[in-house]
């Protein structure tokens, strides 16, 4: 396998959240977890799905007839996505006058990422950056340790923002070609993690431990989530464990709700419109609290 | 005779001008006897009525000077007189029809008469309207600023920026002197005796001046009194005398760009950072009043609300001392940085040389919001002018940015951009049989063109395209040339020609043969709607075949009515500013073809350059306004892609593929290009570091300039929503700084439709 082929969602270029530098972030189709916060919902699936956006759509029903599954229908003015009879086969997408339709993502081999990514070598170099893997999970794709490989062949810098939660001989696979693990820690405790998101705490912070007695560069991060983890008796649990695993490098994203407008394109509820967006100030208590546990603390973007 | 209307607008103006101190009826009388000097003069030389007018002018036109004014010179515009720019005034003996329409308003209807007699008169003198009347041609040629024609011209003398070493170095003493020489030695003639007139005039207006100043001491604070006087000693010197102090360099400067009519002013830290330097070595001037005194600069030349021009340049190559001229630059930064104006236009010219400590007060002050300075990398742009102007490297070393970036050598060469052509406009005319889908009207001008049913290749296409390109820069070259010979014909423009090399030299004035380098600049609009609309007709017509080429145009003639699946296929085909190979390969071969047409026509013409411009005010949207729909999806009537940059929301691909798009052209074929960036405060401040080595790889890979706008997400749509909250809200438009809210809506849209990134 020495041209993998990918499920690519987007490709960010010049990001300088995501790692050292200016990079380029490649997210990936599909991941293990279900985070009722997350920002790319579409992202989740590991297949393609569509997304409607509502206010592309002018309702004059040129797709109905092209959608094979029946799942396309007018009503009462308003174009209808029955999400049950939906395979996502894309007939809808290019037959729309206003571009309401789209796949989460195409197909894309090792090697048309990379040219992409190569484009922006000058600004890696001049900075730091390089290629930082995203998604969803990246390295739940197969034939991602390729893709590493290859970009390290090509003189970049690797960084991949990841779950930890998946079998350690995914990340002993890419572990020689991967400069910074991005780690989310999203609670200590196991239950509340397990339940909100389906990650499995004991195998996220034995990876982490594995890859901390292996050398490996490992940044964690946490999205402060109000109700969810925003207390800071839940919070110095989170840097206790961090310390625990060894880990200094601390980055904490603050809640924001960004992410919602997918969740109306993929037909589906966003439960979190309730809760208030957090600035960088709503969490500088808990980033000094980490300072003072001895963890070196920045608030991400 | 062609048709066309007196009262068109000339120009761009956004910021309102103050109104004039004079009275309605005082201005009425100063006029008139302007008018009836002119028509005395009837029959005299050239020159002779251009000394006679301007002595009517000045010191006539000179307003009070204000409390906190720490140096002397605010003039007044009249709808007539004389000038060289349309900014200001107007161009030679001038009449700007629809401002005098404007002023009888201000009269008592029984004197609506004598404004209509020189309306008359002036309607046979005005030199613009003299020169519209040979250069305009119906349905093709058009007069600035008529957006219903391809290609617009006008008669004007701008971005002159004069050699204000040589009024340093010699003050106005030295400058008859060298003068007499030359009369001594090539003969006399009326423009040396014109000349010597007019530094007698110089030296009047100093001492009117004066005068004012010592009536203004009366009841002064004595700190204010202490201003003054030094105001009147300095006035009192370089009456005649050359300046020795910064103060009375900076009043020498000053008062001669005023009576020059020129509105840009060029490498001030080159000119004053010497006296400067000296100043604050000897103790004469402390920093604080060194700031003070800059301020005072900015705004004086603020208040003479240009919109488009009042250039100041500092740093880069080539200055006589760059220590001392470093010191203007730093203080300089620190007046733009604390001054939010809109002008003057603050440009930071720099090389890889250039201290750390100035990019990074640059960029602080961008940061700010200031919008200011702006850009210009001279290890791109050094090399690029001698090639495009060719010129050597000495010499292209005093290359400076004017009004919206076009570029001249200072004090030797003239550079007017006296043309517009619309790219996009000429492409729709030359897929419709000639007609423009606009309004219907033919526009060939004559160029047999084949109907898009009869084109069955994109290369017919194109050189079809080309074809009538290749007329429309006949048409450019013959205009721009036209109005050098109608401006000589009627004037001298003394003050300018005598700073200028080698009018003293030859006795010759600018545009009689006196200039080193007679170039000129056309400004091209619509050039990325240009190259984006051939890649998605090469793409949806001839390899996906989606459509036929006739069918396509019918559909875009209709402004996609009924075919909005169509213009999606358009709007999706290969957009540049992507770092799409694609789409910048077609770019930049629209760009090749343009930039050799024009440059090939002024150097067959005998000028040393002809060039384009890659610039923008805001004719991107006017023109815009009047510009059917075009292949690349963009809708009939919306505005123009801005300048060297994307049209609004194409680029989708991050700043990095913007930024590789934009290096894409060769600076050496090109007179100036501006490219605009919109960055939020969290990245252009929260990453500073980044920001700044991202620049450098920009400017490394062969970037030539660059212009910033700082704003937060979703702060120019709260600003159309509340404008009195975002009053101080400033924006790069292009070629000009503004206040966002005093823009007119589709401009707005056009600036909020620009990608920002961060």
């Amino acid at each position: 396998m020495d041209n993998p082929k990918f499920f690519v969602t987007s490709i960010e270029r010049g990001a300088y959240h995501d790692g050292p530098g200016l990079r380029t972030v490649v997210f990936f189709q599909g991941c293990p977890l279900h985070c009722a916060w997350c920002c790319n919902p579409e992202t989740q699936p590991f297949r393609p799905v569509l997304l409607h956006e509502g206010k592309r759509c002018v309702a004059c029903g040129n797709c109905v007839p092209h959608c094979p599954q029946q799942a396309l229908s007018l009503r009462e003015g308003r174009l209808h996505v029955d999400r049950a009879q939906c395979i996502s086969c894309g007939r809808c997408v290019p037959v729309c006058p206003g571009g309401a339709y789209s796949l989460s993502s195409e197909i894309m081999s090792s090697e048309e990422i990379l040219a992409v990514v190569m484009k922006d070598a000058d600004y890696y170099r001049a900075t730091g950056g390089g290629l930082t893997l995203s998604g969803g999970e990246p390295l739940c794709q197969r034939g991602v340790e390729v893709l590493l490989f290859q970009a390290k062949q090509a003189n970049l810098t690797t960084c991949v923002e990841t779950t930890a939660a998946l079998s350690y001989k995914v990340l002993e696979s890419v572990l020689p070609y991967v400069d910074y693990f991005y780690i989310d820690l999203k609670h200590s405790d196991r239950d509340i993690l397990l339940r909100e998101t389906g990650a499995d705490l004991d195998l996220v912070t034995s990876n982490i431990g594995k890859l901390m007695d292996k050398g490996a560069n490992v940044t964690l991060r946490t999205a402060v989530i109000p109700w969810y983890n925003d207390d800071l008796s839940t919070l110095r649990s989170i840097f206790h464990l961090a310390l625990a695993l060894g880990v200094t490098t601390y980055v904490l994203l603050p809640f924001h709700q960004l992410g919602r407008a997918k969740y109306a394109k993929l037909g589906r509820p966003y439960t979190l419109e309730h809760l208030k967006t957090l600035t960088p100030e709503d969490v500088s208590e808990a980033a000094s609290l980490g300072r003072q546990m001895g963890l070196d603390v920045r608030i991400g973007g | 005779m062609p048709k066309f209307s007196v009262e068109t607008p000339q120009n761009v103006a956004v910021s309102i001008k103050i109104p004039p101190e004079m009275s309605p009826m005082d201005q009425l009388e100063l006029m008139e006897r302007y008018t009836a000097t002119h028509r005395a003069y009837e029959g005299k030389s050239r020159e002779e009525r251009e000394i006679a007018c301007l002595r009517i002018l000045y010191p006539a036109l000179f307003r009070s000077i204000e409390p906190d004014d720490l140096f002397a010179g605010r003039l007044d515009f009249l709808p007539i007189g004389f000038g060289c720019v349309t900014s200001v005034g107007g161009v030679g003996h001038y009449c700007v029809f629809n401002k005098l329409t404007a002023f009888k308003d201000l009269l008592p209807s029984d004197e609506h008469e004598r404004v209509d007699a020189l309306y008359d008169y002036w309607l046979e003198h005005d030199l613009k309207t003299k020169y519209c009347r040979q250069a305009l041609k119906d349905d093709v040629v058009g007069m600035f600023i008529d957006v219903e024609y391809p290609l617009i011209v006008t008669a004007r003398l701008s971005g002159m920026m004069l050699n204000y070493h040589m009024l340093m170095d010699l003050g106005i003493s030295g400058i008859r002197e060298r003068i007499h020489e030359q009369q001594e030695k090539l003969g006399d003639n009326d423009f040396y005796r014109a000349s010597l007139a007019s530094l007698e005039l110089f030296s009047s207006c100093c001492d009117h001046l004066a005068d004012k100043v010592r009536s203004d001491m009366e009841g002064a604070t004595p700190k204010r009194r202490e201003e003054l006087l030094r105001m009147e000693s300095a006035l009192l010197r370089i009456r005649n005398d050359r300046p020795e102090t910064f103060v009375e360099a900076l009043q020498l400067f000053w008062l001669y760009a005023l009576l020059a009519g020129v509105i840009n002013y060029g490498r001030m830290d080159d000119v004053l950072g010497p006296f400067l330097a000296r100043d604050l070595r000897t103790g004469h001037l402390t920093e604080s009043e060194a700031f003070s005194l800059l301020q005072s600069l900015w705004t004086m030349i603020e208040n003479r609300r240009t919109t488009v021009n009042g250039r100041i340049i500092v740093g880069g190559r080539g200055r006589l001392d760059p220590e001392s001229a470093d010191i203007f630059t730093r203080i300089a930064m620190d007046v733009a940085h604390s001054c939010r104006y809109v002008e003057p236009q603050f440009t930071l010219r720099f090389d890889r040389e250039t201290p750390d400590d100035i990019i990074d007060a640059a960029l602080d002050a961008i940061g700010s919001g200031a919008t200011y300075p702006t850009l210009y990398n001279d290890d791109v742009h050094i090399p690029a002018v001698m090639r495009a102007m060719r010129v050597d490297e000495k010499t292209a070393e005093q290359y400076v940015p004017f009004g919206c970036g076009e570029f001249v050598i200072q004090g030797q060469s003239v550079g007017t951009p006296n043309i517009c052509i619309n790219l996009l406009k000429i492409l729709q005319i030359a897929l419709n049989d000639g007609i423009d889908p606009m309004d219907g009207i033919d526009k060939s001008d004559g160029v047999s063109l084949l109907p898009a049913e009869e084109i069955d290749s994109f290369d017919v296409l194109f050189s079809q395209y080309k074809r009538l390109l290749d007329h429309y820069f006949d048409l450019s070259i013959e205009s721009q040339l036209l109005s050098y010979d109608v401006m000589n014909q009627e004037v001298s423009f003394l003050f300018t020609s005598i700073l200028m090399d080698d009018c003293v030299e030859r006795g010759k004035a600018v545009l009689d043969g006196g200039i080193r380098y007679l170039g000129g600049t056309v400004e091209t609009y619509g050039n990325i709607n240009v190259s984006d609309s051939l890649a998605a007709i090469k793409k949806v017509v001839f390899e996906d075949q989606r459509v036929t080429l006739s069918a396509l145009r019918d559909a875009v003639n209709r402004d996609f009515d009924g075919d909005m699946l169509l213009r999606r296929h358009l709007w999706e085909a290969p957009k540049y500013g992507n770092d799409n190979d694609e789409a910048d390969t077609m770019a930049n071969e629209v760009f090749e073809f343009v930039a050799n047409g024009i440059r090939d026509r002024g150097i067959n013409a005998g000028m040393t350059y002809f060039l384009i411009v890659i610039s923008n005010n805001q004719l991107n949207t006017e023109w815009g306004r009047r510009t059917a729909a075009s292949y690349d999806g963009r809708r009939k009537g919306q505005f123009m892609n801005p300048a060297n940059n994307p049209q609004g929301g194409a680029n989708t691909s991050g700043p990095t593929a913007m930024l590789n798009s934009l290096t894409r052209f060769d600076a050496g074929l090109h007179g100036g290009s501006l490219q605009n960036i919109k960055f939020t405060p969290d990245f252009f401040n929260g990453h500073r570091d980044l920001v700044k080595k991202m620049f450098r790889v920009y400017f490394d890979r062969g970037g030539c300039q660059l212009m910033v706008t700082i704003v937060n997400r979703g702060e120019l749509e709260k600003a159309v929503k509340n404008p009195d909250t975002y009053r101080d809200l400033l924006v790069r438009v292009s070629g000009f700084s503004a206040v966002f809210v005093n823009l007119e809506t589709d401009i707005q849209e056009e600036l909020m439709s620009r990608v920002l990134y961060g």
